[in-house]
């Protein structure tokens, strides 16, 4: 047997685990989501195929498009605020300076409280009569002279109001994959950027920003991931409101699911989000081997 | 150091401006649960507790089912003689056994996670293996979907495997779900390890096993370590499939019954003490474990640089 | 790391695999906490008639319930006696996911007695699928240090109201958000003045009925008036709630459980009791919340799931059990002489006999126009325009079916 032969041999089986994991644990399922959702699937008894009824039935229904256009703008306004304070925090913490292990400690705390958690806090925190953050937007002049600034007034409030939140949770997640790819390069780059007499911006652009483009790929590929399908936030902190102008797309599927129980056309919903989360996802992959 | 000695104040002053409006929210989860009802909900918030109470976390850690809307009764019901198998009686335990539980799934999935993770994103990385770039978009898959969109077919499949209402169960597709992370963060780490390291010790005669556990792994530690973390991340902080596919309450997940805890009895309510209590409850383990990773950060951090 | 292999070696050999007994086990999936004490209850009951039955409480919480339950169905999981929340069982008897108990019923002495509308919504075509189990009532509470009198008609509210708004002291909140807070604590309010959500059928949506058309009026107008809190468009339950207990709102909507929440905010609140009622006082309403009992049609147990529903529904278990904790009975021949039924506790168990509880089997997917009416109207849309337009949506709801 080859040297060749015998590496791929072993490449296979070590790659092994994580696919019998994946295939029975994630395809098998997926597969049978996707058999799902072509057929009008009761609780009980037996499912009668419909074709494509589910798709079309989902892509006439009003409610799809609303919480598609809003899962998208929520997407497109909270991954940039994620990743700048990500960025930012992962170079304040990869500094060599005194602290930067406490830094990223507190920095890291946000995420590690579960979800539901900070959301029913938060909730709390923006209480309109009793919300600690309230008081603070009041006193810096938001809400008028009458002071009742409520931010679920609108649909546009309410949202800035959870990116807020997401960010303060996310951030840390972003910042520890960025902090370790960060480690992962090597000083000799940096001595090289010095010696050639670049600024320490210019250092970040040109040295930092490209040798952690992988890190930054998987970042944001896993903030648009979760922000496609943000759910539970949505749910605890605006229910969808006011008037179902923060609704997701997530929440949609479950309400069709779980809520109306229609199993198909709920089905039909998690293929889209899959589809449209995988060409976003390849193009970005693209976007980040270029050049590398 | 010097680098940054000019900028000092605003390194500093940034930093530390970050780090009260990222403590604020928690540092008001933590007062709020010890403060008494009537100061917990006032017009006048006070920025640390006036009159201190354990009553929450007394109530939480030795949380009573049977207890906890008739606290005369209890001793009548002890009292009565009928013993009920230790099996069925759920007073006195508090959340202890879904601590535990929820330890246990953790652990099981940072375990399973590394081991899987670590093999995986070296086949793709540093071995010749066939099809790689197609696997590697496999393995990401399990992040573009939701996993409620999933719930029925994984419930189906655990039945049929036997394993709903089981940690194994949950630790597998915890697992599953780390693989696109894990093996992402797993191969950015062996990435950037130089070639030449793995020659050098294949002239040794290493085996490859021999070569990740020795030569690789020591330099890729940040990389496992994040993958450690987000593991414990992920199954600790699961809600929803430890709330669908656990249906006894020996087995139970900590966040579940937390959750219960504060969501209290009725449809409406909401215990702010016991909310606080509890978050803070489940938020020290793994901070306690991140802290305890932290040191091996700086470790394997300057550990790779002699080597290099 | 190898500190982490052998602990969670040591925690593999000490994982609770469930222990083979004897015993016959009754799977029961709950929603209030009280459950705990029923099955305790029950089993001390079975152990001292030497039955070889022991119940098992899963108790779920109110949260996300009939995602777990609907899961569970699909996937045929084992679920001997379900505690529903009344409004989806209309849609799980249905489809046929609940077990036939009209003869069981029936043989009850005290079957005239179960509550009508919670009794109604267990069947399905002249089917008994589900019985009463315990009671959610909806009323308003107010705060006897800033309100010595609850109003007793609409007038009257309105000129407190005034009263109110020219001191700047706030009235009354609702939470416009939560669309279950809206259903359980305003439409009974329409209700009392003769208004209909759909009709008794479910086939027809009544939204937009002259009466309830009237009440959404009333309540915005004491918008206007000056004694709600402006947003109260986007208030969520906990909003007015703690407003109320803070000692800032004299009065809102809330259920029974309330009694027991009061206790802890005794220093700024003196709490009284007073059900929903019409534009001229004459007439009584409340939502009839709570939870249905029901056997799933992946019972293993159907025996004793009946014995244990026969015990739910018995004295022991609805008085010494249920109204001991704050509930209110499900049977209109216990209110009197039980002991454990307050004052308060009575303008609530009195409400229960004249409330009411939607019948439809697509409940959860009107929720929808429902929460875009309120938080509509209370933001100062025009009432009739709106409900007209909510109305034609729930109308195509109800008629697309479940």
């Amino acid at each position: 047997m080859s040297r060749l032969r015998k590496e791929q041999l072993v490449g296979l089986l070590m790659v092994s685990p994580a696919l019998i994991l994946l295939a029975v644990f994630f395809l098998y399922p997926l597969v049978n989501s996707f058999y799902m959702s072509f057929h009008k699937w009761p609780l009980f008894g037996k499912p009668k195929w419909v074709g494509l009824d589910n798709y079309i039935f989902m892509f006439q229904d009003e409610r799809f498009w609303e919480s598609l256009k809003f899962t998208f703008v929520y997407t497109l306004t909270v991954t940039p605020m994620l990743f700048v304070v990500a960025i930012g925090t992962a170079l304040l913490c990869n500094a060599k300076a005194w602290g930067t292990t406490f830094f990223r400690s507190i920095y890291f705390l946000p995420v590690v409280m579960s979800f539901a958690t900070a959301s029913y806090v938060w909730l709390w925190l923006y209480s309109e009569m009793y919300g600690v953050i309230v008081y603070a937007l009041e006193f810096f002049g938001f809400g008028g002279e009458n002071k009742n600034l409520n931010v679920w007034k609108t649909g546009t409030s309410s949202m800035w109001a959870v990116n807020a939140m997401v960010t303060w949770k996310f951030s840390g997640i972003q910042m520890i994959i960025l902090i370790a790819g960060l480690q992962a390069i090597r000083d000799d780059y940096y001595e090289a950027s010095k010696l050639m007499g670049a600024s320490r911006w210019q250092t970040i652009w040109n040295v930092t920003l490209p040798l952690l483009r992988p890190s930054i790929a998987l970042a944001l590929i896993l903030s648009i991931a979760g922000s496609i399908q943000a759910y539970e936030q949505f749910v605890i902190m605006t229910r969808g409101g006011p008037s179902n102008s923060t609704k997701t797309l997530v929440m949609h599927t479950v309400d069709m699911g779980f809520d109306y129980f229609k199993l198909g056309p709920a089905a039909s919903l998690g293929v889209i989000i899959m589809i449209i989360l995988f060409i976003l996802t390849v193009i970005q992959l693209r976007l980040f081997r270029k050049n590398y | 150091m010097r680098r940054y000695s000019s900028d000092w104040y605003w390194y500093y002053a940034i930093n530390y401006t970050l780090v009260i409006i990222i403590i604020f929210p928690i540092y008001w989860t933590l007062i709020s649960s010890f403060k008494k009802p009537s100061e917990l909900i006032t017009s006048e918030p006070t920025f640390y507790p006036h009159d201190l109470t354990l009553q929450y976390y007394d109530q939480i850690w030795n949380f009573d089912r049977l207890k906890r809307l008739q606290d005369t009764e209890s001793e009548d019901s002890e009292s009565s003689g009928v013993e009920i198998e230790s099996k069925f009686r759920l007073d006195g335990e508090g959340v202890k056994r879904p601590f535990m539980n929820s330890a246990i799934v953790s652990a099981g999935t940072i375990i399973l996670t590394i081991i899987v993770c670590t093999l995986g994103g070296y086949a793709l990385t540093v071995l010749n293996t066939p099809l790689k770039n197609f696997f590697f978009l496999l393995v990401i898959l399990p992040i573009l979907i939701p996993g409620i969109s999933l719930i029925i077919p994984l419930y189906k499949l655990l039945k049929d495997l036997g394993l709903t209402n089981t940690h194994l169960g949950l630790i597998l597709i915890h697992t599953c779900g780390m693989l696109p992370l894990g093996i992402f963060m797993m191969r950015n780490a062996f990435n950037s390890i130089p070639s030449s390291l793995r020659e050098v010790a294949m002239l040794e005669g290493s085996s490859e096993l021999k070569i990740i556990t020795s030569v690789m792994l020591p330099l890729a530690i940040p990389g496992l370590l994040t993958v450690m973390v987000f593991a414990m991340y992920v199954s600790w902080n699961d809600y929803i499939y430890a709330f669908i596919f656990i249906n006894s309450p020996e087995n139970t997940m900590l966040n579940i019954s937390l959750m219960k805890i504060a969501l209290g009895g009725s449809q409406f309510e909401m215990k702010w003490g016991s909310l606080t209590a509890g978050s803070i409850v489940s938020f020290l383990p793994i901070i306690i474990f991140y802290t305890f990773l932290q040191q091996y950060f700086v470790r394997g951090v300057t550990g790779s640089a002699v080597k290099e | 790391m190898k500190l982490l292999v052998k602990l969670f070696l040591i925690s593999l050999t000490i994982l609770p695999f469930t222990k083979a007994t004897s015993a016959e086990e009754l799977i029961i999936w709950s929603r209030g906490g009280w459950s705990d004490w029923m099955v305790e209850g029950f089993n001390k009951k079975m152990a001292d008639e030497g039955k070889d039955i022991v119940a098992i409480n899963n108790l779920i919480g109110h949260a996300d319930f009939q995602v777990k339950f609907t899961a569970a169905l699909a996937a045929g999981e084992r679920v001997d006696v379900a505690n529903i929340d009344l409004i989806n069982v209309p849609y799980y008897a249905a489809i046929g996911a609940l077990e036939d108990m009209t003869d069981f019923l029936k043989s009850q002495p005290y079957y005239d007695q179960l509550n009508g509308p919670m009794l109604a919504l267990g069947s399905y075509d002249g089917t008994h699928f589900a019985a009463p189990n315990a009671a959610d009532v909806s009323g308003y509470v107010y705060n006897k240090k800033l309100m010595p009198n609850p109003p007793k008609d609409w007038a009257e509210m309105t000129s407190m109201c005034e009263d109110f708004a020219a001191r700047g002291q706030l009235m009354m909140a609702w939470p416009s958000k939560s669309y279950g807070g809206m259903i359980f604590t305003g439409m009974p309010v329409a209700w009392a003045n003769g208004g209909s959500w759909v009709s008794k059928d479910g086939k027809t949506a009544e939204l937009n009925h002259p009466k309830t058309v009237e009440w959404f009026k009333h309540y915005q107008n004491l918008i206007n008036i000056g004694c709600v809190p402006e947003n109260v468009d986007v208030w969520d339950w906990p909003d007015k709630q703690d407003g109320f207990l803070a000692g800032d709102i004299a009065m809102i909507g809330t259920g029974n459980f309330m009694i027991n929440v009061v206790k802890d905010h005794t220093e700024k609140v003196d709490a009284g009791f007073t059900a929903f009622m019409g534009s001229d006082g004459s007439r009584n309403s409340a939502f009839i919340g709570g939870d249905l009992i029901a056997i799933p049609v992946t019972t293993g147990a159907k025996e004793a799931a009946l014995e244990y529903i026969e015990y739910v529904l018995s004295e022991a278990g609805q008085i010494e059990v249920y109204t001991k904790n704050g509930g209110i009975p499900i049977r209109a021949d216990l209110f009197e002489g039980n002991p454990y039924l307050t004052d308060d506790h009575m303008v609530f168990a009195n409400a229960s006999t004249v409330g009411d509880v939607p019948y439809t089997t697509v409940y959860q997917e009107l929720m929808d126009p429902w929460q875009v009416a309120n938080q509509r109207i209370f933001a100062g849309e025009d009432v009739q325009t709106v409900l007209d337009e909510q109305n034609a949506i729930m109308q195509k709801i109800i008629d697309a079916g479940h």
